[in-house]
């Protein structure tokens, strides 16, 4: 069992959660070419490390949050906050 | 950054907690297989299926994954057991249940005995391309010509005969067997690197030497052969798939297997015993129709038929109208069926071995070397390869294939290629064996389980793959319990039955759930990956097309669809409907 700690209510099983996979930046629909929008849609890096993801906490707040999770040990950092950078400190959490 | 964030200090290390030790959590790599003999009796009624309280003291111990597929840990030590152990108890497996059809007509002599003694005519080849074309200066000439050149025709020799006779012979003075295949030295220069041992590279390997003359080619993996999805799949083969695309080309693969047992000269017991993928929805029934239209089309053998007619064909599946999910119809596909998958893998190998390819195990690819490209350090789009790093060293190649499945991001990533793939743990189990009770594979994609009985007796068990990406392949009590559950629901006179392991393997999951294959934008640089869940079918067909492929240069009409660049240009192959579950 994995236990994600989401920013609102803590400790959650994962499997409580929807997990939305890789987290990075939408290119502008309006000004951008096909072949980088299926790019955003479709490639992954997909490491053997360090992860920053998207979560959804869909059996709890019903909100989302980023967290930077090991895809091989499974050890996960602090929780991001929408329109945060990962790494903050525990302050701006609130 | 790191820090605590109120769940005390103990959350920096998850592998290490209680619960994932308790319930064979993902602790790491190496501990590969779960193997937990969590000696949990599949008791109770549906959605209660285990107790918590069940003994599970040895949630955790290693041990062999699957049939004697031995542990990684263990490695490439264990050949000699693949040469000694697995050509007799399986005879005599067969001879026992009278199981002769699976053993094949003439195969079944040949089979029978090991050894280097049989003698074979070299057989004749047709020049092939690259060997017509080396003819011209080397300078000139494109990586695609160029290969095959150097051993081209030299080593082109089919692997010895199996044969009653040699079994007789070396039972009668007590000989020992030879290694099926040589531990070859290193060497800096191949002309084709296939990397990763799995039944997709060894068949390319297999299909380049056999088909296209081409033996100067290296299969390197990190572990053992068959230590990736190959050696851990659940053996189903099938082609009812949903686009005609998929269609055309798992048939293929069906094909080649129907007479690998002959081709191989090893015995994959092939048993072609029917495929039953069950609807419980309106919607599925719908689907279910569909496929089987489509199937019918191309003349793939595939129908719907009624719960009395699925009662007929597997009476312990409970297909009365009071279950919670009701069994609606089914898909039925007599020429699906399961094969062996060890001796798939040890079939290829052994065949190319014997054509001279060099099968480097223990031997992990750390870089691909790129000139040229638009990326950083050269790599990238428009960039050439040069050959692989290696942690025995550089192998100079100007072909590199990518066959490493679960990894395959991993190693496109070090050439500059993107793919379009998350890794996914796939989790399956096994029962202790009983009579044979249940003659076809069962599927159901509503209550996300598959089930076949193998001819030990066993109940082979498997699921989708885990929602959480991750490579790490360490079991989950969440999988037993709710399979427990959903197989109980399909069958409830096997509650009393006990599961004896449970294990995982890395699935690269496509968006579209088909593969990619082909050339990538880096020259020279080809993948044959995303086979998620359903690989181990299609393994024979992709050897063949993908040695065509690179022999060629130019990519073969079958696995046109599948190429990469159908992502950019937005041409996906769809067989979600055909494959989230049923493998
Ligand atoms: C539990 C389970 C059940 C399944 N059931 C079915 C089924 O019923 N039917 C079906 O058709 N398919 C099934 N599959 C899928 C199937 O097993 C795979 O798709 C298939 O085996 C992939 O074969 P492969 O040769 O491409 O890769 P693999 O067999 O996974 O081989 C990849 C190899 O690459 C090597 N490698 C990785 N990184 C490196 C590196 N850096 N350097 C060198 N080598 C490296 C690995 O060691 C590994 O041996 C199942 C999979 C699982 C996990
Ligand atoms: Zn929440």
């Amino acid at each position: 069992m994995l236990l994600v700690p989401c920013p609102y209510c803590g400790p959650m099983n994962a499997a409580d959660l929807s997990y939305n996979g890789e987290s990075h930046r939408r290119p502008d629909p309006k000004t951008c070419t096909p072949e980088e929008w299926r790019s955003y849609l479709y490639l992954r890096e997909n490491p053997s490390g360090w992860l920053l993801e998207n979560w959804y906490c869909s059996s709890g707040c019903r909100r989302h949050f980023k967290i930077e999770r090991h895809t091989l040990t499974g050890e996960l950092r602090a929780p991001v906050l929408p329109g945060r950078k990962p790494g903050a400190t525990q302050g701006d959490m609130k | 950054m790191e820090f605590d964030i109120g769940l005390g200090p103990r959350r920096a290390k998850p592998a290490k907690e209680p619960w994932n030790e308790l319930e064979g959590g993902r602790v790491d790599e190496t501990q590969t297989e779960t193997a937990a003999r969590t000696n949990a009796k599949l008791l109770g009624r549906p959605g209660n299926p285990l107790r918590r309280d069940q003994k599970l003291s040895s949630v955790g111990q290693k041990g062999g994954a699957v049939g004697r597929q031995p542990h990684p840990s263990r490695g490439a030590l264990e050949e000699r057991e693949t040469e000694v152990g697995f050509e007799l108890p399986d005879l005599l497996t067969e001879r026992r249940l009278g199981n002769v059809k699976a053993v094949g007509g003439p195969s079944e002599v040949q089979f029978l005995g090991h050894g280097d003694e049989g003698i074979e005519a070299p057989q004749v080849r047709q020049l092939t391309h690259a060997q017509i074309i080396s003819i011209s200066p080397n300078s000139l000439l494109h990586p695609h010509e160029r290969i095959g050149q150097t051993e081209a025709m030299g080593k082109n020799k089919p692997p010895a005969k199996y044969s009653a006779v040699g079994l007789l012979w070396r039972g009668l003075r007590k000989q020992s067997w030879p290694r099926v295949w040589r531990e070859p030295e290193f060497k800096s220069t191949y002309d084709v690197v296939i990397i990763g041992g799995g039944v997709h590279g060894l068949a390319t390997a297999y299909y380049l030497a056999s088909n296209h003359g081409i033996t100067n080619v290296a299969v390197v993996d990190k572990q053992y052969l068959g230590s990736g999805g190959s050696g851990r799949n659940t053996a189903i083969v099938r082609s009812n798939y949903l686009t005609p695309e998929g269609v055309a080309f798992y048939d293929r693969s069906l094909d080649l297997y129907n007479s690998m047992s002959n081709d191989l000269n090893l015995n994959v017991m092939f048993s072609e015993r029917g495929h039953l993928t069950l609807a419980h929805t309106d919607s599925a029934l719908r689907t279910m129709n569909w496929r089987a239209e489509v199937n019918k089309l191309q003349g793939i053998n595939s129908s719907v038929i009624t719960p009395a007619e699925i009662k007929k064909l597997t009476p312990s599946l409970d297909v009365s109208a009071d279950t919670r999910y009701p069994i609606l119809g089914a898909l039925y596909h007599p020429p699906g069926g399961t094969i062996r998958h060890d001796a798939v893998v040890w079939g290829y190998a052994r065949g190319a071995d014997a054509y001279g390819v060099d099968l480097h195990q223990k031997t992990e690819v750390l870089d691909i070397l790129v000139e040229g490209g638009s990326g950083p350090e050269g790599k990238g789009p428009g960039g050439k390869v040069t050959g692989v790093r290696t942690s025995k060293g550089d192998i100079h190649a100007p072909i590199v294939v990518n066959c490493t499945a679960g990894w395959a991001s991993q190693l496109s990533n070090m050439a500059g290629v993107t793919l379009p793939i998350t890794t996914h743990p796939l989790q399956a189990a096994v029962t202790e064996p009983v009579k044979t009770f249940l003659p076809t594979v069962v599927v159901s994609g509503s209550l996300h389980v598959y089930v076949s009985q193998t001819d030990r007796g066993e109940l082979v068990f498997g699921a989708s793959v885990d929602p959480v990406a991750t490579y790490n392949m360490g079991g989950t009590l969440e999988f037993t319990e709710e399979l427990a559950g959903h197989v109980l629901e399909l069958m409830p006179g096997i509650s009393k039955m006990r599961l004896l392991r449970q294990w995982a393997g890395l699935c690269d999951m496509t968006p579209d759930y088909s593969p990619v294959m082909g050339p990538t934008p880096v020259d020279g640089f080809y993948v044959d990956v995303g086979w998620g869940t359903y690989g181990f079918k299609a393994g024979p067909v992709s050897g063949e097309q993908m040695a065509a492929c690179v022999a060629n240069g130019t990519t073969p009409e079958l696995i046109k669809p599948f190429e990469l660049s159908r992502f950019t240009e937005g041409t996906l192959v769809g067989e979600k409907g055909a494959a989230a579950v049923g493998h």
